[in-house]
């Protein structure tokens, strides 16, 4: 059987992003921002963008790879800036710095076809929208009087859905954004109690009206048909053990969610949302919390993950915990009357 | 009427809520409980004779109550809660902020008095070692009549060498985190967790002593900072004058400008737009710096010993080693084992609610309405002017308190903190926070001159609550630290 590969980073990271082709992952944190050639069964180092160490720049909290430039890569800063990385530039690698968030940038996301754009999220409250063409944001989006912390960001994958884009925040609401119009939210709706810690459009062209949010407090996975005019409920809700820190579509399956926590548990589980209170699949070598994870997009049964405890794994299904299997799919009792009722999958030889 | 009363007769007999159909419009509601004892020997017990839709409100009202009315009542604050007499003196301070005021007395009221782990008596004994670390008489006196109030054996009262090991084994937390919150270490939190019955705490135990524990300490820095809450043996006029209230400056007096020169800073702030042109490596001079700055800050030794009656201070009998106290954090011996704590690495918001949350379950919530609403609360007052935006002055409060607690915050830029308090409001703020007990009649009147009371009070209040954050912060990154080393271990 094939092992999980653990690799030691040396230093706790807080996020990782791969790129288009799924050849490269990037890993960021506050010590540490490097570029690995994913092999099979190991990592190689290809570029340590952390070339210096008293600018907070070269410290990340979110890190995301464009989609359609494979040398391209933006980061996030606690000192509220967006720093766009160019991996092709011969020693400094940073080809532009946005400070333009008055406090800690939590979230970058690129657009999923047009090269040049890039939004991000911040802890003021805004969500800016940069052209890497210009110097300055060309447009910022917030609330009115709002002041709730921006947890996540996320623009629409599927081509009609691309120029919209979906936010998490403190206020518990979830908001779609279109981006020409900086007035208020085309959609917005309450998805949580506390925090929305994160937000993922489904993958599938055929399901791409679903939303799944992570709670950051109430604990909870929801999953969304954010296509109607105001979803009041959740079509699917799981319940997990421990505050959502992230929750992302697994590709290629339609109702599996992988899941990872904010603090004491460190295992990613992956839910089956239709089986919602046993995980159908949990990883557990990690030995402190899961910050980040990504899924190799053609092969569903691996993804890459990383955590405080300075570790970047690679899993593999085969090497999957399946709570289910230990789970007792039969039950018996008796009456009064000594009448046997019984529950559970019957066979022919009964 | 007859008839009516007959039906009563028999309804009495009924649930506590009885609804008999008389005719086919009416219905009578018997509260048979309460009323029949009163009223039934002078005159036939009161009823109410309702409509028919009054009644169906009436009886679906238990189990139909709105979902969002229920979230609603609860969203609120609560603050109906009446805290007993000898909390008294705090309310009236408090009362300048209602909505404060309503939230920090559900708080209190959860913590000493509603569910939890501990018994009642204990978080009194508890509270009273923590208001021992800064010789609160106000607060050793409020404790100590709670604890013999509710029951408690009122041997212990004659000091810790009295009281049960468990309890005693808390005084060494007691310390670290009252004085020194960056030094506790697992190795504490394990002695006190991994021990044998029946010393042995539980963490859910260990996280309500301790919110107990730093909630008081925070609270003598509240008592000390308005000044003049004394034990309730005073009489009410001596308590009638809180010393912020004898402010030395009469209101004909010409103000002394303090306001205005803040005012101009916050607008000047606000112009460079946050300080954008600032490098990380500024911003790390910066907030070392103002570390640096704030060390040469040395509160007097002793208290106001002049300035006529000082009330004498309690000695050490609920807490040992009162030499212990607040070292600056930039010359901590310990500097490599503690460093600053980053916000973003554990916050509030984040790590520190939901860690309570899972043991401590019911108090989450009132701390994080706490926090957030003393962080948000403005009036857009300064002084005598109104629609001030005030919110850098207040940033600029909360920012010192915890860079005394070595706390760090990526995104602010400590100089600011210079420019919006002037070396005696800082020396006042420190006094409060880290050495309340020597604060002095004449600190208390050299800062904040021409701030109105009730502003007074706010900024104390932010001092209470930020150190409180500072404190449990440290606090609760052990207790993860803790949760994953066993997990680990397993």
């Amino acid at each position: 059987m094939k092992k999980d590969y653990i690799f030691d980073l040396d230093e706790p990271a807080e996020a990782l992003s791969v790129s288009p082709d799924h050849s490269m992952v990037v890993v960021a944190g506050r010590q540490i921002m490097k570029v690995y050639e994913i092999l099979d069964g190991s990592f190689s180092e290809k570029y340590n963008l952390r070339t210096r160490t008293m600018n907070l720049n070269y410290s990340a909290s979110d890190v995301a790879w464009s989609p359609v430039q494979d040398n391209i890569i933006a980061t996030t800063s606690t000192n509220g800036s967006v720093v766009i990385w160019n991996l092709e530039k011969s020693s400094n690698k940073i080809e532009k710095v946005f400070i333009r968030h008055s406090r800690a940038a939590t979230k970058v996301c690129f657009h999923n076809s047009d090269p040049n754009i890039v939004i991000s999220g911040s802890k003021d409250a805004k969500i800016n929208l940069y052209d890497l063409r210009e110097n300055e944001p060309i447009r910022s989006f917030s609330t009115s009087g709002g002041s709730d912390s921006v947890r996540d960001v996320q623009f629409g994958l599927h081509p009609d859905h691309q120029d919209m884009f979906v936010v998490a925040d403190d206020s518990g609401y979830v908001r779609f954004w279109e981006m020409r119009r900086t007035d208020r939210p085309v959609k917005q709706f309450p998805a949580h109690q506390g925090h929305v810690a994160s937000v993922d459009l489904h993958p599938d062209p055929n399901n791409k009206n679903l939303l799944a949010t992570g709670g950051g407090r109430d604990k909870f996975i929801r999953v969304w048909d954010w296509s109607k005019s105001s979803p009041e409920k959740p079509i699917y809700a799981v319940e997990t053990s421990s505050p959502v820190a992230r929750a992302y579509w697994r590709p290629l399956h339609t109702w599996h969610i992988a899941s990872c926590s904010v603090i004491n548990d460190f295992a990613i589980n992956v839910w089956d949302i239709r089986r919602p209170f046993i995980p159908f699949a949990s990883f557990e070598e990690h030995q402190d919390v899961v910050s980040d994870m990504a899924w190799c997009a053609s092969d569903p049964t691996k993804f890459i993950s990383t955590g405080k405890d300075s570790k970047l794994i690679q899993h593999s299904f085969d090497k999957a915990q399946r709570p289910l299997d230990f789970c007792n799919e039969v039950a018996v009792d008796i009456s009064p009357f000594g009448e046997i009722s019984f529950a559970g999958w019957l066979t022919k030889s009964m | 009427m007859r008839g009516e009363g007959e039906e009563l007769t028999r309804a009495e007999s009924g649930n506590a809520k009885t609804a008999v159909q008389v005719n086919e419009a009416h219905f009578i509601i018997v509260s048979s409980s309460s009323s029949s004892s009163s009223s039934s020997s002078s005159s036939p017990p009161s009823f109410a004779v309702m409509t028919e839709s009054q009644v169906s409100r009436e009886c679906d009202y238990d189990h139909s109550m709105p979902q969002d009315e229920f979230f609603e009542e609860l969203d609120d604050g609560g603050g109906s809660e009446v805290l007993p007499d000898v909390w008294q003196p705090l309310d009236e301070l408090l009362s300048l902020h209602p909505k404060y005021h309503a939230v920090f007395k559900s708080a209190i009221d959860q913590l000493f008095y509603g569910n939890g782990p501990l018994p009642m008596t204990e978080r009194h004994y508890i509270a009273l070692m923590a208001a021992n670390r800064h010789a609160c008489s106000y607060l050793m006196d409020l404790h100590r009549r709670e604890f013999d109030r509710l029951g408690g054996d009122a041997d212990w009262l004659n000091g810790l060498t009295a009281a049960p090991s468990k309890i005693v084994s808390l005084d060494a937390i007691n310390r670290v985190l009252g004085h020194q919150p960056w030094s506790i270490t697992v190795e504490q939190l394990k002695a006190l967790t991994k021990c044998s019955a029946p010393d042995n705490w539980s963490l859910t135990e260990l996280v309500q002593g301790v919110v107990i524990l730093s909630t008081t300490h925070a609270l003598c820095s509240f008592v000390f900072g308005c000044g003049n809450i004394n034990p309730s043996e005073l009489t009410p006029q001596e308590m009638e004058a809180p010393m912020l209230r004898r402010s030395p400056r009469s209101s004909e007096e010409s103000p002394t400008g303090e306001v205005e020169e803040l005012m101009k800073r916050m607008a000047a702030l606000r112009d460079v737009t946050n300080g954008l042109d600032c490098t990380d490596e500024e911003k790390a001079r910066h907030f070392f710096d103002m570390n640096r700055e704030s060390s040469a800050i040395r509160p007097e030794q002793n208290g106001d010993k002049k300035s006529g009656r000082s009330p004498p201070r309690p000695g050490a009998q609920f807490t040992k080693d009162l030499s212990f106290t607040y070292v600056d954090f930039a010359q901590r011996p310990d500097a490599s084992s503690a460093p600053t704590l980053k916000i973003h690495d554990f916050s509030w918001e984040d790590q520190g609610y939901s860690c309570v949350d899972e043991l401590y379950q019911v108090i989450s919530e009132h701390l994080d309405r706490k926090f957030h609403l003393t962080q948000e609360l403005t009036y857009y007052t300064m002084g005598k002017h109104t629609d001030v935006d005030t919110s850098k002055y207040r940033t600029a409060v909360w920012m010192y308190i915890q860079s005394l607690y070595g706390i760090r915050h990526d995104d602010y830029d400590y100089a600011e903190v210079n420019l919006m308090l002037t070396r005696p409001m800082k020396t006042f703020i420190k006094t409060i926070c880290c050495y309340p007990e020597r604060v002095t009649d004449s600190l208390r009147a050299s800062v904040m001159v021409d701030f109105k009371l009730s502003e007074k009070v706010h900024v104390i209040l932010m001092i209470l609550e930020a150190r409180l954050q500072a404190e449990l912060l440290y606090f609760l990154r052990t207790v993860v630290r803790l949760n994953n080393s066993a997990s680990v271990a397993s």
